[in-house]
């Protein structure tokens, strides 16, 4: 049997395989790394990490829903002093690239953060989640302003020589401007989609079922969406993207890279089964012997229009 | 050492009003599960519901590799569960969590357990370590309440150890009527409670927790209450099922699945 190329190119980040696990559903890597091997995982994104330590949200925080599950955490983390001190010498001993998710309230927050992690050994690129909420606008998400986007990206861009990832919020009308936005203010990668803002009611009591109300939807449910966002953003931008959103098998894996996606994370996946990650590493590997092909690149952004007369 | 593997159902046994036993041969938690751990079980192949279910594990069959757990059907999952028959496979991730942690000098000390319902079940597993350990039967105190007769269960399992079993009932349908704290202040009454000789250890249902620790704080006890909480992952990742616990200044989350789920009711901050 041939071997196949799993290896990716992701602008200046290089992947052993396109595998990764999403920010905030794998913890800091250590917590799962008895029952997955963590130096066949692409990369690991760690939970997001703001400059001070914070508590989190009052319960209940995380509701299921159809196919799906609602939470509002509240960037619950030990904070990058405790992150590099405490989590990152773990993670070193590891192959896979370690990708710190960043989260701040303000520019200097984010500018702060991303000169701390600058050649700090063991962080191979940051991932700035930027649907947090802008404190210094008012309330609103830099994720959602395009303007609001390309400047913070390109202020953190100036302080830090990571291969830098934005995540994109799905929460907005056409996802291709501030994707657009991103890279003009000097992404190298597009992450997406960070989780759809939902809510939840119990009608029996006539209560939220969230202390915060609001939420971020994710798994399954959110599949076909994000799915169809990154075959947008894969349209409308050169740089490559690592695609997510209700990944749960290898084969919702294999469609986002056929969408346009150079790599995937599995997220909500993981907390429904620890091994999620290896099985979608196994199964692409199998699904690229099953068609033949040699290098997971190949299929990158190769779907086509569907055969009319031919559904079944 | 935990394992995240498909395991076969041995048996599937009603215990109660719609509670049931069931036994999985599982040799990694059969052989390291501690009362008061847990495991995360998925019957389901859809994504209805979407998560796992966590089940305290009730007794441990170490020579045949089979562990059980005690559950109650009272949703889509449980009715999955319940409908699981011996030869077909559950999915187990396990055992997770921290333990009951035994009050030393163990021989001295009255053991209370205190459990509610379907919360006996890692209760009974630690008076088994208890009286295997060698405590002495009189030292290990089990208050086994319920609402009702048919809700009760693991009567005869502690019967079977030889402990001090106190039964209470609601309505009075088996054991004294009343509730678990009726018993506590008994026990209280009659002198045999003090903060240096006595551990209690509780499950059940949230309200009882809380009453539990009341009275444990109230009359400067010791005791340990394991928190029942939604747990999507069971791994410490998700941070969905905080427990808001006191800290030295102010308050803090912990996670059920991994700080817990045995808190010192001390920490637990309530409501």
């Amino acid at each position: 049997m041939s071997e196949v190329n799993l290896s990716v190119q992701l602008g200046p980040l290089r992947l052993q395989n396109p595998v990764l696990v999403a920010s905030g559903t794998f913890g800091y890597g250590s917590e799962y790394a008895d029952l997955v091997d963590l130096n066949r995982l692409g990369g690991i994104m760690v939970k997001g990490t703001t400059l001070h330590p914070r508590a989190g949200n009052p319960m209940p925080r995380m509701v299921e829903t159809a196919a799906g599950c609602l939470n509002s955490i509240g960037l619950q983390n030990v904070g990058v002093e405790a992150f590099i001190r405490e989590k990152l010498p773990f993670l070193r001993r590891y192959q896979c690239a370690v990708i710190v998710n960043i989260a701040g309230d303000s520019y200097e927050e984010f500018e702060q953060l991303a000169e701390r992690l600058d050649g700090v050994e063991g962080v191979h690129a940051l991932e700035m989640n930027i649907s947090c909420p802008n404190q210094e606008r008012g309330g609103i998400h830099f994720g959602v302003d395009p303007e609001a986007t390309r400047e913070v990206v390109s202020r953190v861009r100036k302080r830090t020589r990571l291969p830098l990832i934005v995540k994109l919020s799905p929460n907005v009308t056409d996802i291709t401007v501030t994707a657009q936005a991103a890279v003009d203010g000097g992404a190298d990668i597009l992450s997406l989609v960070n989780t759809f803002v939902g809510t939840a009611i119990d009608a029996r009591t006539r209560r939220f079922k969230l202390a915060n109300i609001t939420g971020g939807l994710s798994g399954p449910a959110i599949k076909p969406l994000a799915l169809y966002m990154v075959w947008r953003v894969a349209q409308a931008v050169k740089v490559p993207i690592i695609g997510m959103g209700g990944i749960m098998n290898a084969t919702d894996a294999v469609e986002f890279l056929l969408a346009g996606a150079s790599a995937v994370a599995v997220g909500t996946a993981n907390y429904v089964n620890p091994r999620a990650s290896m099985e979608v590493l196994e199964g692409i590997e199998q699904y690229l012997r099953e068609q033949g092909e040699k290098d997971v690149k190949h299929i990158v952004g190769t779907v086509r229009r569907c055969k009319p007369g031919n559904e079944f | 050492m935990r394992c995240a593997e498909h395991c076969e159902v041995v048996a599937n046994r009603p215990v109660a009003t719609n509670q049931f036993e069931i036994e999985i041969h599982c040799p990694t938690v059969a052989l390291h599960a501690q009362p008061g751990q847990f495991v995360q079980m998925r019957v389901q192949s859809g994504y209805e519901p979407l998560f796992s279910r966590p089940f305290s594990v009730f007794r441990r069959f170490p020579e045949r590799g089979n562990f059980s757990v005690v559950y109650l059907v009272r949703g889509a999952f449980t009715q999955m569960l319940a409908s699981k028959k011996p030869g077909e496979s559950v999915f187990v991730v396990g055992p997770l969590g921290n333990r009951f942690l035994v009050a030393q000098p163990a021989n001295e000390v009255l053991h209370v357990l205190v459990a509610g319902g379907v919360g006996a079940p890692p209760l009974y597993l630690l008076a088994e370590e208890l009286v295997q350990s060698g405590v002495p039967h009189q030292q290990v105190v089990v208050v086994n309440g319920a609402r009702r007769q048919d809700l009760l269960i693991c009567q005869e399992h502690f019967a079977e150890l030889g402990v001090r079993l106190w039964t209470v009932t609601e309505d009075g349908s088996a054991g004294a009527k009343g509730k678990v704290t009726d018993v506590l202040k008994a026990l209280h009454e009659r002198g045999e409670l003090s903060g240096n000789r006595c551990q209690i250890y509780t499950c059940g249902p949230t309200a009882m927790l809380e009453a539990v620790a009341k009275f444990a704080q109230k009359h400067d006890l010791p005791c340990q209450v394991s928190m029942e909480t939604l747990m999507p992952c069971g791994m410490g990742v998700c941070l969905g099922c905080a427990v808001k616990v006191r800290t030295a200044d102010g308050t803090d989350y912990k996670r059920a699945c991994v700080d817990g789920p045995i808190f010192d009711a001390a920490e637990v901050v309530w409501g």
